[in-house]
């Protein structure tokens, strides 16, 4: 594949494996696919919605404790004592530790609420939360920041070491003052986007349980072997010795890669209870303590030349990603702007920590950028969509953009857009908007297992994880098109540490690094398979093709076995072979387009979103249904960053008010709409990943969709009633 | 995506507990990228001692800060 | 969770009996949607729990002067999708209906809808210890208030959660309390008070009551309207919302109850407003006058002046749907 661009990893960085050759020409993508790009079914999907499925919240252990946290709830203090006498005689408790040291200065601050304080393991679960309520911990509450304006105020107490802000480097390109020169006009605004949280279903956790000085643990992670080298070096034991196991999970979204102070505390309650120990967080804990999308704010001076060129793009941004964090994101995104300059402050308050969230930063950098690209359109008085095109990055394979505003355009009925501003009478305002998306991916290194039986039973071992994409179902199906056979009789043994080793999976990189590997060592098992059973049919192995449940001579299908017909030749030795990713199956970079149809009643504020269109590729499509169904999670999470989610902090006390799934809003079956996809095959690129792109344009999508109806720009998420309400307020609707 | 841009965690130079999630997820770069954006950092990290993101001495972790001085600070 | 006692008595005396004297104590338990997850969140560790779904009513049966009579045990559930009660009563089945998620109207009964604890999210988090759990401070003033009151409020800002309690009070219904010295009839109107009057509670009921039934008046040729503001299609509160009860005389408008929810600690009935409307044909300009006149003496605070708003719109909505006038 000509257009697969490879290149040396980072220097330095770990988990980064020397590049292998490129692949034998036999392990490439068969130009005709009978199971590949088919809509396949989920083949754990009667599991799950039976129950079958056994997440790590299902397991249970014989004589398992249950395990539960004691956490801060200030933003920040100093832990003056922690007595764990009540909470050790209370009914139940097994064991009682605290995870911090009143009397050490390095231990003894807590930086935000629900910072870890103190644990119990008990004999039930209400057993856990009642104890832990015993605790008595005496606070020193400590100055602390809330909001990012206050943390960036040169009088704000200095919480953080190295400041409250961090300047980053400052980035510039062109000649600004020439830019703004060339332009017709400017546009001078800002724009911003909250902190929303990652809301996995199933909780994050872990079951920990010890054999000597062995630990097995069920972890909700989405990276088994990262979870595993967590574990080992938080608890100083080899990696050996730890075994991690995730058959299922519910969702992750980038804020499962390591066990977390939590995976310590439960396998230290373990030790000391003697016994295994279940310690899953509640919902509250979620939001408060294992991460969340940062914010992002910009101040930008943007220029427009008469024709619609794009010409200058001065921005200062910030965000926040709590504690200490980074808060970085692209800007301008994908727009090109010949003459930029941009400065980024990262700004820390007291709250958990920001973690990689589907597509950190991408979603901010779309909406700023595809706002102001909205704005800036008017000004010129181009259509949106020409506008943009005007001023994308040259096409190529993995810049489609053109091709698909035009594709997109015309399947969604751009041509009925009104300008800014719904003309139609009465408070019921209906618009339609647009934005792009773009995501590297590029997974590399796994190495996959295969065994195939004298009873016709096809294995593969690879130690990837199910993060609820649909592994198993894209195993099957890349399994099954090597061997010819349904993906249902593939048998895929994923999210075990004794499989052999794959990447975390996160940056969309799980399809480009598993598929690859599965294919190869199919190929090989397949090889192997057609040597033992050529002498029968008295060909050459090399003659012998596999296809609809036969291996059979190329040029004489009639000289055929069936599979079971044929694995009976493998009597007592199995197949037992190994593949390795190498480059040529797969590929980088995606590029995506997004539509959005919304309505808005002016007279309450609500916005109700009605229709979204996704043209999206992915390289080769491997596994149909899951890829759409990546892109229908992506779009319902970025409706729900759009208008329903919001982590609410008081401004006083710092401590949030809505930790819970009631006030911390979430669409509905009822609030999603319609949702067409359009997936685009490119098999010539190769294996590419799809679950971040299509969560990263929705929200501006339909921001501009809103714009459309009500005819003036709401700069900031979320589009509550409230915020469109007092837009409206402020500047009067253009008739 | 994020890793591509992150700051280079340099052996020697950085303690070896720091950890990020491109550690784990190994992935091709595409040179191309670099034209679609400019470089930023949305890279979360954290102290693979504490599994959490402040280290042992309770200050963020961060590679700015995780090398040489730190006391925590194992190269 | 706090342990507690289990208590299933069988009939309404026996129920009563068992009830303390001290809010708190004691919780009746009906369909537990709000009761346990008080308890569950520590902010509600009474010492005895009460089931009083096998003492109280769960019917709805006709009263001798044409008006119904809803045993406080019925689901939320079949109130909603009672035939008649939709006919006659159509704001009660509309607001039904709109209640929570299906599970929850299906757990849920009229009379924990009627006393369910306010939601306001200081009250609900353990770590705000607020005037009404015997704190020193209304966190709302100086907090994030988009969802407190704009109407009656001080010296605690909540607004009452029951979107049953506001058709109730529009079609003038009285509750029937049972206490251990026999029956007492409150108007729903006078069930609710306000935190100036009452910090502890939301209402009159003592800790020794129940509330046992709600009796409807025979409604008339009476025209009802009834709107909701919710931001989600479920499982979400209403922002706003509104039921107006129109007796007419012809096409004239001859007295009104206009009640609103979610704006005031309790059902906030709008006298200007009914005045508005009386003498008036239901038309967009007496709907738009009334709606104003409702929310005049509104007074928001720091982060919710939307909500006057989006509380007119209700208003406005439910005057035009009672006229058959509604286009949204
Ligand atoms: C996400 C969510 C959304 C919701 N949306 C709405 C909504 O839109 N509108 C709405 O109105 N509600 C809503 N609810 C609340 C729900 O409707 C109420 O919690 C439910 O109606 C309570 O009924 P219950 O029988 O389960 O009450 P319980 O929880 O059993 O009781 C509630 C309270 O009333 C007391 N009580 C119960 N019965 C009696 C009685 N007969 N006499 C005296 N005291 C009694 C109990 O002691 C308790 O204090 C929502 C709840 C949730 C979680
Ligand atoms: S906090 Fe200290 S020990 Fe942890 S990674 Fe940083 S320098 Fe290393």
């Amino acid at each position: 594949m000509a257009d697969v661009k490879q290149q040396q990893a980072p220097q330095g960085g770990r988990g980064q494996q020397p590049q292998p050759p490129p692949a034998d020409p036999k392990y490439h993508w068969p130009a005709s696919r009978a199971l590949i790009g088919t809509p396949a079914r989920r083949l754990d999907g009667p599991d799950k919605v039976t129950g079958r499925a056994r997440y790590t919240y299902d397991i249970t252990r014989p004589g398992m404790l249950y395990g539960r946290i004691v956490r801060s709830p200030y933003p920040h203090a100093r832990i003056v004592s922690i007595d764990l006498s009540a909470a050790q005689r209370a009914p139940g408790v097994k064991a009682a530790i605290a995870w911090r040291e009143p009397a050490d200065a390095k231990r003894n601050v807590v930086m935000y609420q629900g910072d870890e304080v103190a644990a119990i393991a008990a004999d039930t679960e209400e057993h856990a939360v009642d104890a832990a309520r015993l605790v008595k911990v005496q606070y020193e509450q400590m100055p602390h920041l809330t909001l990012v304006e206050q943390a960036m105020s040169p009088d704000a107490p200095a919480v953080f070491e190295t400041g409250n802000v961090r300047q980053g480097q400052a980035q510039e390109a062109g000649d600004l003052a020439a830019g703004f020169q060339q332009a017709a006009h400017v546009v001078e605004q800002t724009y911003g986007t909250h902190v929303i949280t990652h809301v996995c279903l199933e909780t994050h956790g872990a079951v920990c349980e010890w054999e000597g000085d062995r630990l097995t643990a069920w972890v909700s992670t989405q990276g088994i072997s990262a979870a595993r080298e967590g574990f080992a070096r938080g608890l100083n034991i080899p990696e050996a010795n730890v075994r991690v196991i995730t058959q299922y999970m519910g969702g992750g979204f980038g804020s499962k890669m390591a066990p977390d102070a939590q995976g310590l505390i439960c396998a230290r309650l373990a030790r000391e209870a003697k016994a295994p120990v279940k310690l899953m967080l509640d919902r509250k804990e979620e939001h408060l303590a294992t991460g969340n999308r940062p914010s992002a704010a910009a101040r930008v001076k943007a220029g427009v030349a008469a024709d619609g060129t794009l010409t200058a793009f001065d921005a200062e941004s910030w965000g926040t990603g709590g504690a200490g964090a980074a808060a970085g994101f692209p800007l301008p995104y994908i727009y090109q702007f010949p003459n930029r300059r941009r400065t980024h402050k990262d700004v820390y308050i007291n709250t958990g920590q920001q973690r990689p969230m589907r597509a950190p930063g991408h979603p901010q950098g779309s909406f700023i950028t595809e706002v102001l690209m909205e704005e800036l359109a008017d000004r010129v008085k181009m259509d949106p969509i020409e506008f943009r095109i005007k001023n994308l990055p040259p096409e190529g394979p993995n810049a489609m953009w053109r091709a698909y505003l035009r594709r997109g355009a015309a399947a969604f009925g751009w041509d009925k857009r009104h300008a800014t501003g719904d003309p139609a009478p009465g408070p019921i305002k209906t618009g339609i908007g647009v934005a792009i998306n773009t995501w590297g991916g590029g997974g590399r290194g796994s190495q996959a297992h295969c065994d195939i039986s004298s009873d016709g039973v096809v294995v593969v071992k690879i130690g990837t994880q199910d993060l609820g994409t649909g592994t198993r179902t894209m195993i099957a199906v890349v399994a099954g098109e090597t061997f010819g056979l349904p993906p249902s009789a593939i048998r895929p043994e994923i999210g075990d540490t004794m499989f052999p080793i794959s990447g975390a999976s996160g940056g969309s990189t799980t399809a480009a690094g598993v598929c690859p590997a599965v294919r190869i060592a199919t190929v090989n098992a397949l090889d192997a398979l057609k040597e033992r059973v050529a002498p029968a049919l008295g060909v050459e192995p090399a003659a012998l093709l596999a296809s609809n449940g036969r291996l059979h001579v190329k040029d004489d299908p009639s000289k055929a076995m069936s599979w079971a017909e044929a694995c009976k030749q493998l009597g007592t030795q199995p197949i037992s072979v190994d593949g390795q990713w190498q480059p040529g199956l797969s590929s980088v970079t995606t590029s995506g387009v997004q539509f959005a149809d919304v309505s808005v009643d002016v007279e309450t504020g609500i916005v109700k979103v009605k229709r979204v269109l996704a043209v999206q590729d992915c390289g080769l499509i491997v596994s149909r249904l899951t890829a759409e169904s990546q892109v229908y999670g992506g779009i319902i999470g970025s409706l729900n960053f759009a208008l329903y989610e919001d982590r609410v902090l008081d401004r006083n006390t710092g401590q949030m008010v809505n930790p819970n799934m009631e006030w911390y809003l979430l669409a509905g079956m009822s609030d999603v709409p319609q949702i067409d996809v359009i997936l685009v095959d490119q098999p010539e690129r190769g294996v590419i990943g799809i679950g971040e792109p299509p969560t990263v344009s929705t929200a501006a999508a339909i921001a501009n969709a809103v714009r459309n109806a009500i005819g003036v720009t709401v700069r900031s998420l979320p589009l509550t009633p409230q915020k469109i309400l007092e837009t409206l307020a402020q500047q009067p609707q253009r008739s | 995506m994020e890793a591509l841009t992150s700051p280079k965690i340099t052996v020697g130079h950085h303690c070896l507990r720091l950890r990020t999630k491109s550690m784990y997820v190994a992935a091709v770069v595409d040179p191309d990228e670099a034209t679609f954006y400019d470089r930023y950092e949305a890279s979360a990290y954290w102290c693979g001692h504490t599994q959490a993101g402040f280290g042992p001495d309770g200050h963020p972790v961060r590679p700015d800060v995780c090398c040489g001085g730190r006391d925590c600070c194992r190269l | 969770m706090k342990p507690f006692a289990y208590l299933n008595p069988t009939s309404e005396k026996e129920a009563i009996g068992t009830l303390g004297t001290e809010h708190g104590t004691v919780a009746p338990l009906a369909g537990g949607q709000d009761l346990l997850a008080r308890m569950k969140d520590y902010l509600a560790q009474p010492d005895r729990v009460v089931n009083v779904k096998n003492a109280l009513d769960t019917t709805i049966t006709s009263t001798p002067d044409g008006g119904m009579k809803i045993g406080a045990a019925m689901r939320i559930v079949d109130l909603a999708e009672h035939a008649e009660v939709a006919q006659r009563y159509p704001a009660v089945a509309l607001a039904a209906v709109e209640v929570g998620t299906p599970q929850i109207r299906n757990q849920g009964t009229v009379g924990g809808n009627i006393n369910q604890r306010p939601r306001c999210w200081y009250f609900r988090n353990e770590e705000f210890v607020c005037l009404k759990k015997g704190g020193s401070v209304c966190f709302s003033v100086s907090g994030e208030n988009q969802f407190n009151a704009i109407l009656g409020g001080g010296p605690s800002f909540i607004v009452h959660p029951s979107s049953l309690a506001v058709p109730f009070v529009a079609y003038n219904a009285t509750f029937r309390l049972a206490g251990p010295k026999g029956e007492r009839m409150v108007r729903a109107g006078d069930y609710f008070t306000l935190p100036s009057k009452n910090l502890q509670t939301e209402n009159v009921l003592a800790p020794n009551e129940l509330l046992t039934h709600v009796i409807l008046p025979a409604p008339g040729a009476a025209k009802t309207g009834h709107y909701e503001v919710r931001y989600k299609a479920s499982h979400d509160w209403p922002i706003a919302f509104a039921t107006v009860v129109m007796s007419m005389n012809g096409d004239t408008i001859s007295s009104a109850r206009v009640v609103m929810g979610a704006v005031a600690p309790i059902p906030w009935r709008a006298e200007a407003a009914e005045a508005a409307l009386v003498g008036k044909k239901i038309t967009e300009e007496t709907a738009a006058a009334a709606a104003d006149a409702a929310l005049k003496g509104a007074r928001p605070m720091s982060r919710n002046a939307y909500k006057v708003q989006v509380a007119r719109t209700a208003v406005k909505r439910a005057i035009l749907r009672a006229g058959g006038l509604a286009t949204v």
